[in-house]
């Protein structure tokens, strides 16, 4: 189970609220790459993975992306603390305002909610951490075109932090996949997948696959 | 039962009463009999978890378990789910 540390990650502090960068932002909540989909693709992936020390990957890294989801809605939030009809209005932000108020709710910045089509989970463990790098790496690109949009320094910063997690995410990733290599056929990764074929399914398979 | 699945169990039981406690209290922070058995739980729960951690190794990533000798134990299997407990 989980518990709940009354802290963020890395701190948060926006001194001026502005809507249009919280409509940007808050895709990295919602949107296909976001810090939702990513906490519950690792979390969830965890239950087929054969190696204790990718279930320890995927468990460690799942947590830091809830904690992720919540610096990104912090900023979502400072981003839309006390604003006007008529800021609202000539923001576009009005598009949102009128299904959630100022409330953060889990949207791409399209405006499409969060879909759990966005993650996948093989239940094959090359599959899904490779599936993990390619998230990674997508996420460091929303962050950087989030870069290119935004130049606030007080949002900036917590963002540069967030992309470079990506990054070592993606190292760390990286290991898992090497680690799962290690415990495969050397001269067929594919052999079998190993969190569900056993010893004597593998056999057959392998007759199956020969035929 | 196994001496694993008995003391994992103390520290449910006692984890449960403590979440309880807090929830209760998120709503009547004042409370001074709540307070009583927060803190009572919170005695329990801390001797449950040092009892396990001792013997079956670390409950929280943050936990001083979490390392043994050389070793980072904190990724060493069963997991929660593998029904072992």
């Amino acid at each position: 189970m989980w518990s709940y540390d009354k802290k963020l990650q890395y701190p948060v502090h926006i001194k001026t609220p502005n809507p249009k960068t919280a409509q940007i932002i808050i895709t990295q909540l919602g949107g296909p790459d976001g810090e939702l989909g990513a906490a519950t693709r690792y979390l969830n992936q965890r239950y087929s993975m054969p190696y204790d020390k990718t279930v320890g990957i995927l468990t460690d890294i799942g947590t830091e992306e809830l904690a992720h989801s919540e610096m990104i809605a912090a900023i979502v939030y400072q981003l839309t603390r006390n604003l006007s009809i008529d800021e609202i209005k000539a923001s576009g932000f009005d598009t949102y305002f009128v299904d959630h108020t100022t409330g953060v709710y889990p949207v791409a910045a399209s405006g499409v909610p969060f879909d759990a089509k966005y993650f996948a989970v093989k239940g094959d463990p090359i599959a899904d951490l490779v599936e993990d790098l390619a998230a990674e790496q997508k996420a460091r690109v929303t962050y950087d075109n989030i870069l290119r949009l935004v130049d606030d320094p007080d949002v900036l910063d917590p963002i540069r932090f967030l992309r470079e997690r990506e990054i070592v995410h993606f190292q760390r990733f990286g290991d898992a996949l090497s680690i799962t290599q290690d415990h495969l056929n050397s001269k067929n990764f594919y052999a079998f997948n190993p969190a569900f074929d056993s010893a004597e399914n593998q056999s057959a398979n392998r007759k199956r696959k020969n035929r | 039962m196994t001496d694993r699945a008995k003391l994992m169990r103390q520290v449910q039981n006692h984890a449960f009463a403590l979440n309880e406690a807090a929830l209760y209290l998120d709503g009547h922070p004042d409370n001074e009999k709540a307070i009583a058995y927060y803190n009572r739980q919170h005695n329990l729960l801390r001797q449950a978890v040092c009892e396990y951690e001792m013997a079956f190794g670390p409950l929280m990533q943050n936990s001083e378990a979490a390392t043994s000798g050389d070793r980072w134990t904190w990724v060493d299997g069963p997991w929660p789910w593998e029904g072992e407990n």
